[in-house]
């Protein structure tokens, strides 16, 4: 059953670059290990990678290829962005008593905290808050 | 920069997709895919694993493409790449331990470019070459990772002590006795089919000690 094979030149023989000897066992195995086929890779991969070079030109960039600085200027310009938004549409009192009130998107925000004389009159739809009141004590 | 490098072909491209040539990227995608997925594959086992990591070895090529110094022969770059890759991958052994004669060649697709002829008129000797194969592939799977990543990178990449060297980042000495090892575990594996199918290796080989 020998000889099934063509022989191929040994890449373990004589030539070895570290000047192994010469090892027909060797030789033997590593002709038995050309049985492997090659395989060749499917259009699909070959397709999805040359495309995935295209990408990183692309306007849409995946987050993880932006660099550090780009990634922090981003995540700037977004905290900029909300706390504009947050202060373009907000209302400030303060409550007969001396309390701040901070009141947006329909939220109150106590930031001193009522004190027992306050009072809060709430006007609210089920949506949201419409009109807000403190009355003192 | 090291010039002794720069008449590489591919290390001519890989500068050029360093300075954003995506052809030049698209011409070492046909260059070496089918030697990336090759190499995968025969180190997990598995096709369509050997492909998603070939993949990941370009897009590791891609990212390093803006910093990249060639220091090496263009082959022995990507395939440290595909080493490293293979070494950090270790979920798939579990993969690895289910093989089996299910993931024989003929779900793999169609093969071309047969390393050996290997005469199969007869369909005896034919399935007895499917068979083969599937001992081969098992006994290389049976290596430990980095035995399996050497005889990988000698056996069908060609790499020369040195280059694996590189590649593992190991000693000369260290690559010859991870290579030593490697070579004793397979014979020790595949020694029925060297004996049945090239007794005469083994009958030299004994003659000889």
């Amino acid at each position: 059953m020998n000889n099934k094979f063509d022989q191929q030149q040994s890449r373990f023989g004589p030539d070895d670059d570290m000047g192994s000897k010469f090892d027909p066992e060797d030789e033997a195995l590593w002709q038995l290990m050309g049985v492997l086929d090659d395989v060749e890779p499917s259009s699909a991969l070959l397709t999805k990678v040359k495309n995935g070079a295209g990408a990183k030109a692309s306007p849409v960039l995946p987050f993880y290829r932006l660099g550090w600085v780009q990634a922090a200027a981003a995540v700037l310009l977004v905290a900029l962005t909300i706390a504009f938004w947050r202060s373009a549409d907000q209302n400030r009192g303060t409550t007969p008593a001396g309390n701040d009130v901070v009141e947006y998107q329909g939220v109150m925000e106590l930031l001193g905290g009522l004190s027992d004389a306050d009072v809060l009159v709430l006007e609210a739809n089920e949506t949201e808050i419409v009109q807000a009141d403190w009355f003192g004590g | 920069m090291q010039d002794k490098y720069l008449d590489d072909k591919d290390v001519q491209l890989m500068l050029r997709v360093r300075d954003g040539d995506d052809g030049a990227f698209a011409a070492l995608v046909d260059r070496h895919a089918s030697m990336l997925v090759n190499f995968m594959y025969r180190y997990v086992g598995c096709r369509s694993t050997g492909e998603d990591l070939a993949q990941d070895v370009f897009m590791r090529v891609i990212k390093a493409a803006p910093n990249y110094e060639p220091k090496a022969r263009f082959k022995t770059w990507i395939l440290t790449i595909a080493t490293n890759i293979c070494l950090n991958r270790k979920r798939w052994e579990k993969h690895r331990n289910h093989l089996s004669l299910s993931q024989s060649d003929d779900d793999m697709g169609p093969r071309s470019n047969n390393e050996i002829d290997v005469r199969v008129e007869e369909p005896e000797v034919a399935m007895e070459v499917e068979e083969l194969k599937e001992r081969v592939r098992e006994a290389i799977a049976d290596l430990p990772e980095k035995q399996r990543v050497a005889i990988l990178l000698r056996r069908y990449e060609g790499l020369s002590y040195a280059e694996i060297a590189t590649s593992l980042e190991l000693s000369l000495m260290a690559v010859k006795s991870l290579l030593n090892r490697a070579k004793d575990g397979l014979k020790d594996r595949l020694s029925h089919d060297i004996e049945a199918w090239y007794p005469q290796g083994m009958a030299v080989d004994r003659g000889t000690e």
